[in-house]
């Protein structure tokens, strides 16, 4: 059974959201129907809805405990953050973890928000900070090993089931050997070819230039097919 | 002079055209490295467990 992806940010993860005095704890997202709710609220009397809101007036609005703002945030790019963690990790407790844990540490950080780069980027480059941070302490190699509930994600009438299993089999090696690469390498190349970025949005991601991200990439693919050798 | 790092990513993505790079034709070590460059690509095929969820 696939794993529910309409996770929200329990009150333990939301305590001392507010520590810095610019947000609200209620600008969180407490439970699952919050989100919805909130767009529906968006039209305070005179105000532009949120969802018309341009990235920078949508941050603005969340520093003005807006309701709903961060809710809207939170729903755009859910998606895109689970599974950049789910690539650093491997499974979904810990990538559905980790994925709250960039929106908290969005939630907390807002007002560090400078609008240099897109929310997505800045939500990318706080999630590749907090997996990185997680696999270097904590050793997942052997929970990456292991045989993935991946086959809950592929269309089961495609293929039989040795195929599948083949296939599984291969996904993890893969996962396996991407879990050796150094960390940056890592990165770029969960980046450029899961989450399909840009070399020049990586570099906005990473704090490195279009050079070096591509030399991170030629690394990382020469590491990778070095790692698997003739497995694969 | 061998081709940069970069510059072979572009040609193994297909971002840059060989004909771009006339050092390619006379450099083994530069054509074997993008060989195995554009071999490995596909060793990391894009999945995203969501989507393919729905």
């Amino acid at each position: 059974m696939a794993p529910s992806l309409a996770w929200t940010l329990s009150p333990l993860h939301l305590q001392g959201a507010g520590e810095s005095g610019s947000l609200s704890p209620r600008q969180g997202f407490g439970d699952s129907g919050r989100a919805r709710v909130a767009r529906h609220e968006l039209m305070a009397a005179g105000d532009t809805p949120l969802e018309d809101l341009d990235e920078k007036t949508l941050v603005e609005a969340c520093l003005a405990n807006r309701p709903g703002a961060f809710d809207l945030i939170v729903e755009r790019h859910r998606r895109s953050v689970y599974q950049l963690c789910y690539r650093f990790v491997g499974n979904h407790e810990d990538a559905s973890d980790l994925s709250q844990d960039v929106f908290v540490r969005a939630f907390r950080g807002m007002g560090n928000f400078r609008g240099q780069s897109s929310i997505a980027t800045w939500l990318y480059r706080i999630g590749v900070n907090a997996c990185l941070n997680r696999v270097s302490a904590k050793t997942t190699l052997g929970k990456l090993t292991e045989p993935i509930d991946d086959r809950q994600f592929v269309d089961a009438g495609a293929e039989s089931a040795p195929d599948r299993i083949l296939k599984d089999e291969r996904a993890a090696r893969v996962r396996a050997a991407i879990a050796q690469l150094p960390p940056k390498q890592r990165a770029t190349l969960i980046l450029r070819t899961y989450q399909e970025l840009s070399h020049q949005e990586i570099a906005a991601v990473l704090g490195r230039s279009v050079g070096a991200v591509k030399a991170n990439f030629f690394h990382a693919l020469a590491n990778l097919k070095k790692l698997l050798g003739d497995e694969i | 002079m061998h081709l940069k790092d970069d510059q072979l990513v572009d040609l193994a993505e297909g971002t840059l055209p060989e004909s771009s790079a006339p050092h390619l034709a006379s450099c083994e070590p530069c054509r074997r490295q993008l060989e195995e460059m554009r071999a490995a690509l596909p060793l990391v095929p894009a999945r995203h467990p969501e989507k393919e969820a729905q």
